[in-house]
């Protein structure tokens, strides 16, 4: 077979513009799924209009279930906080009450200024003085 | 009416507008789709996919539909590509075969001549394959084409005729038998 005969063999095959028209429409019937709908044409001029479409809103019954749960939340944190605020007052409460039980053996004979040598400021319980301590004899007098 | 109250009542409104979007522009998206994937099924999931994903989307409002759509569809094709799914393709039709409604062979036939115009399509480059998906499935006109396209009817013509030109080789090259 000369080369004469595979070009016209070849010209033979090729698909005209027509049949192509006629093939590629065939193709396209079968080929765009049934379940699509047939298309309206927007221009790109209508098209460049914002469509906004707002997010998707969860449920009524979610909403209420996420509001329990905040509520659920928030009681919690305020009963944690008033068990803290209760072992604070607490404490400061045994430190005060310490402080209050002292004992004599506790007590020195120095004002609360500590031993600064003034002789003015009460000492005891009674108003007693530093200075009055000085007097008091602790040997009865011979 | 409280917040709750008006956000339930805009559900309605909001599932119309999609829906509404859905039957003016899913043919497009899925022109578009098959036009990346040469797959008529897998573009067919691209376009449910990018639409339940709009439907239960959460975040900031969409202001770009179709871009929107578009990107998720393409986003999901390029993951769907990259799993590279084994799974066989059924012949279609293949459930009409109880009771004899339809000729195995004719429909096995049909299969074939789908599959080598699919593959042929896919050989173009994608702004040609795109042309003629375009017009063949969606019978737009050069002037709508031209409009979505941003370029001159005559261009779409050109490029139309050109595809044809090309995909009717490759047919050829393949041994294409036609009618």
């Amino acid at each position: 077979m000369n080369s004469s005969d595979n070009r016209s063999l070849q010209a033979q095959s090729q698909l005209s513009d027509q049949q192509m028209d006629l093939l590629l429409r065939d193709f396209f019937a079968s080929e765009v799924p049934r379940a699509l709908p047939e298309s309206g044409f927007s221009a790109p001029s209508v098209r460049r209009v914002l469509t906004t479409i707002a997010p998707a809103v969860s449920s009524p019954a979610a909403s209420l279930r996420s509001v329990r749960l905040a509520a659920a939340l928030a009681i919690a944190a305020l009963a944690l906080c008033a068990l803290l605020l209760n072992q604070d007052a607490e404490r400061v409460a045994t430190m005060a009450a310490k402080a209050k039980t002292a004992g004599p053996e506790d007590t020195m004979l120095v004002s609360p200024q500590g031993d600064t040598g003034s002789r003015q400021v009460p000492v005891g319980a009674d108003g007693l003085l530093l200075q009055e301590t000085d007097q008091i004899q602790l040997a009865p007098p011979r | 009416m409280t917040s709750s109250e008006s956000a339930a009542a805009g559900v309605p409104a909001r599932n119309e507008e999609i829906a509404c979007f859905y039957r003016e522009n899913s043919r497009e998206l899925w022109a578009i789709f098959y036009s990346m994937c040469s797959d008529p099924e897998r573009a067919h999931d691209a376009v449910q996919e990018a639409f339940v994903r709009l439907h239960d989307h959460q975040g900031e409002p969409v202001r770009d539909l179709r871009a929107w759509l578009l990107r998720v569809g393409q986003n999901w094709l390029r993951d769907v590509a990259r799993r590279k799914s084994s799974g066989c393709s059924l012949l279609p039709g293949l459930d009409d075969f109880t009771g004899g409604a339809v000729d195995p062979r004719q429909t096995a036939e049909l299969h074939e001549r789908q599959q080598q115009i699919r593959s042929a399509l896919a050989e173009l480059n994608e702004d040609d394959r795109r042309v003629l998906v375009m017009k063949y499935s969606m019978d737009w006109s050069a002037v709508q084409m031209a409009a979505v396209m941003n370029c001159s009817a005559a261009a779409i013509d050109m490029r139309l005729s050109r595809a044809r030109r090309r995909l009717a080789e490759i047919l050829v090259e393949q041994g294409y038998q036609h009618e």
